[in-house]
């Protein structure tokens, strides 16, 4: 969703942001969460791979194939070359021919239709096949999908010598396992001597004896691929029934290395594989060859003169709505450009521009994140790991100032799981070397000061467990005798904390903490937002960042009876939630600055 | 923030056994062809032309201040047809809108000042952006949202969406709440319905009055 429309939706509720791990800030719902590292995705942390892709208007699955062909394009629907609404397929009365009726396009909404075109692209025929007679390139399209070319190409090779790396990284891991095993040193190890017999059982200790998943096995299987042929998108389908490409190509060691690819890693035989020794020759051949396809001809003569007839023909232009606009003459870049003075008239309809459906993959274990059905009118999902239904979410209810810089912010907590979660919150996070870093964006004006430190929510079922019952018992203990003050509203599977803010990062406080607590503590009666003390806000957003980790297991609240918890344990998920709090939500601000 | 509790007037609204809520203001014509199915509001001002074709809506629907609902035709050989409309569950529409689709699917988020056009076909998960005016006969695919003039495609929805749609049409249900009764006395003045069908049994606002 973009920014705009995202607002539109969240409208009331986007005073807050979570914090993706790369440090981008993004709605809750734009997240995905990976239960393999326990982390958050973002956009930019996902990889994507296109399913399927279909029309959006007739809502038609199109093939892979056939979406290249077409310019990714569908053959049936046309956009409105004015408006781009979809245009409509019309029977055209016979009249004066009395032969059979014929079809043209129509625009329901600003009337545009197709008589008067070159008839022999949008005549009956040719819009119920597909626009088969309009196949014809263009020069602009050829010189396009050359350029498509070239870029597949290095996109491919970019591709290939990434995975390449990778590889090189986990062969090396393997080959040292491989080394250190007991069973297995011999043959490895003597260079090649075991490569033919060792076959079978190398693969077994591949899969299993060193709990390899499955997908990574097929990786090195695929390794055998990468080396000979690189232009090749690099996510084929490796099976390992087939024999792999290299057994087929002339290598001398077909018969080992269709049997099993990827135990011999360090063989000589494999070893001699893979170099390929590359002479100057082939290296000037393909620099000259990426040269030569990097230069495309001149699509405009750049003539000045046409710049000259330009401007009289915009000066002769006497109604300014027959001009067609950039959006029009954007779209209609396939039949070449057009001029600013082309007219109206010199605008065809284009083919539906198609949509995809795309499976999200965690970047960093690979792990599939979210994979769509397959069917363009479902909406149902195979696999879903949605920040929105893992992580607790978060919604400001209730803002109030308790003095000139210091705020009590309600926050409710909801939880989106089926069972109990434990949620730690950290005033400071423990980096990677050790130092305790406060954490927090750079643009916080603000810091929380006093919070709850650890809590529980109740599941949806709000079952319990006994093996949490202890646990449980003791926060439930703790918040009577002690937390009562941060806990405002607890009702089955939401909680309401308060946390104390404080404007201002620098450490000259107005009130003493001390002092503050006692506010605290002592109940907010007034309750209505006309008897609160006004106070004026210095700032016109509140902004403070809120560390928290949560799990489903108690086992993060090891530190029960210690009241400050200084680093997240390693099995829980530490999220980071940015606040915005506009200073006409609280409760009692005096001046609502403009 | 959180979405604020709204309270109605016990008085300005009929509430249902399956927990619709329908403005006294609003004006349901054909009352037998419209079918709520459960947790729906309708708000003041409201036309659902019942009286042209069936119109079904689904579970935990909102519809806004002064929207239209009208079932849209197609003219077969000069007589006029006229479709059914049919809106699924969790589907929020905002104020001041016209709908006159076909279907619309569930998990619908329409803004304000739109116009949904005859015959359009929204399928579940998507968005019509505020002061959008849909063409006729326009099919809007899941996870897209429709803005402009006319709506075009624009961008894609999150894939969490139907989720979210979920969370908010359930919270916005639970927050829209009649006044804390005072002394309990004004319940006489609702006429619970006694009918056990899904219809609407209580007549139109207009002829009560």
């Amino acid at each position: 969703m973009g920014e705009r429309n995202k607002q539109q939706v969240h409208s009331k509720q986007a005073y807050f942001f979570v914090i993706c791990v790369c440090s981008k800030s993004f709605n809750l719902t734009e997240l995905y969460f990976c239960n393999g590292c326990q982390k958050l995705n973002c956009k930019h942390c996902v990889t994507e791979q296109i399913d399927c892709y279909y029309c959006p208007n007739c809502l038609d699955h199109v093939s892979v194939a056939e979406a290249s062909q077409n310019g990714n394009r569908c053959k049936k629907c046309y956009d409105c070359p004015l408006c781009f609404s979809v245009l409509a397929l019309q029977q055209q009365q016979s009249t004066t021919e009395g032969g059979t009726s014929s079809l043209f396009l129509y625009c329901n909404f600003c009337k545009w239709n197709s008589f008067g075109m070159d008839n022999s692209k949008y005549d009956t025929l040719s819009i119920l096949s597909g626009g088969t007679k309009g196949k014809e390139l263009s020069p602009m399209q050829l010189e396009a999908n050359k350029v498509l070319d070239v870029l597949q190409k290095e996109a491919a090779d970019i591709a290939s010598s990434k995975d390449s790396r990778t590889l090189t990284r986990l062969k090396l891991a393997q080959a040292m396992r491989q080394l250190f095993s007991p069973t297995n040193a011999g043959g490895s190890g003597s260079g090649g001597s075991g490569s033919g017999g060792g076959g079978g059982s190398g693969y077994s200790l591949n899969s299993s004896a060193l709990g390899y998943s499955s997908s990574l096995a097929n990786n090195f299987i695929r390794d055998e691929r990468w080396n000979k042929n690189r232009s090749v998108a690099s996510p084929q389908p490796s099976n390992p029934l087939l024999p792999s490409p290299s057994s087929s190509s002339s290598s001398a060691s077909s018969t080992s290395s269709s049997s099993s690819t990827s135990n011999h890693l360090l063989s000589k035989m494999a070893i001699k594989k893979r170099i390929n020794p590359i002479g100057h020759q082939e290296v000037d051949q393909m620099m000259q060859g990426r040269v030569e396809a990097r230069q495309f001809q001149p699509i405009v003569s750049d003539d000045v003169k046409q710049d000259m007839e330009e401007v009289d023909a915009l000066l002769a232009i006497d109604n300014a709505n027959k001009i067609n606009g950039l959006g029009q003459r954007f779209a209609n870049q396939q039949q070449g450009p057009l001029l600013s003075n082309a007219k109206q008239e010199q605008l065809a309809p284009q083919h539906k521009q198609l949509l995809t459906r795309r499976s999200k993959r965690c970047r960093r274990c690979d792990k599939l994140l979210a994979k769509p059905d397959i069917n363009p009118a479902k909406t149902e999902f195979k696999r879903q790991h949605f920040a929105f239904s893992y992580v607790p979410r978060v919604v400001v209810s209730r803002a109030i100032w308790l003095e000139k810089d210091v705020c009590n912010v309600q926050i409710q907590f909801t939880n989106p799981l089926h069972s109990y979660l434990f949620i730690c919150f950290f005033k400071q996070v423990k980096d990677s070397d050790n130092t305790l870093q406060i954490y927090g964006s750079k643009d916080d004006n603000a810091i929380p000061i006093e919070m709850l430190t650890e809590t529980y929510i109740g599941g949806i079922l709000d079952e319990t467990d006994d093996k949490d019952n202890q646990a449980l018992q003791q926060l439930k203990d703790a918040e009577i005798s002690m937390h009562s003050r941060f806990v405002i509203d607890r009702k089955d599977n939401k909680v309401t904390l308060g946390f104390l803010v404080r404007v201002s990062k620098d450490d000259a406080p107005t009130l003493d903490n001390d002092e503050i607590r006692s506010r605290l503590a002592t109940p907010s009666t007034p309750t209505k937002k006309q008897d609160l003390p006004k106070y004026e806000s210095s700032v016109t957003n509140v902004k403070f960042t809120l560390a928290l980790s949560f799990s489903s297991n108690s086992s993060i609240l090891n530190n029960l009876v210690v009241p400050q918890p200084t680093s997240p344990s390693s099995t829980s998920s530490l999220i980071h939630i940015l606040f915005d709090i506009p200073v006409q939500e609280f409760d009692n601000t005096k001046h609502r600055p403009i | 923030m959180e979405i604020q509790t709204t309270n109605y007037d016990k008085t300005d609204y009929m509430e249902t056994v399956n927990g619709n809520k329908v403005s006294r203001k609003s004006i349901l014509c054909g009352i037998m062809n419209i079918r709520l199915h459960g947790k729906t509001i309708i708000k003041p001002g409201v036309i659902v032309r019942g009286d042209l074709a069936n119109v079904n809506i689904g579970r935990l629907s909102s519809v806004g201040e002064n929207t239209v609902i009208r079932p849209s035709y197609k003219k077969f050989k000069g007589s006029i047809a006229y479709f059914p409309l049919t809106i699924g569950d969790h589907v929020i529409i905002k104020e001041n809108t016209v709908i006159s689709a076909a279907s619309i699917g569930s998990y619908v988020y329409i803004g304000k000042n739109c116009v949904i056009s005859k015959r359009c076909i929204l399928k579940d998960c998507c968005m019509i952006a505020d002061n959008t005016i849909v063409p006729p006969d326009t099919v809007v695919p899941p996870y897209t949202c429709y803005s402009g003039f006319p709506g075009t495609y624009k961008e894609e929805l999150v894939d969490s969406f139907e989720h979210y749609m979920k969370d908010l049409t359930t919270t916005t249900y639970e927050h829209f709440l009649p006044n804390p009764v005072i002394g309990g006395t004004p319940s006489s003045l609702v006429t619970t319905p006694t009918s056990s069908s899904t219809f609407i049994p209580t007549s139109s606002p207009a002829v009560t009055k």
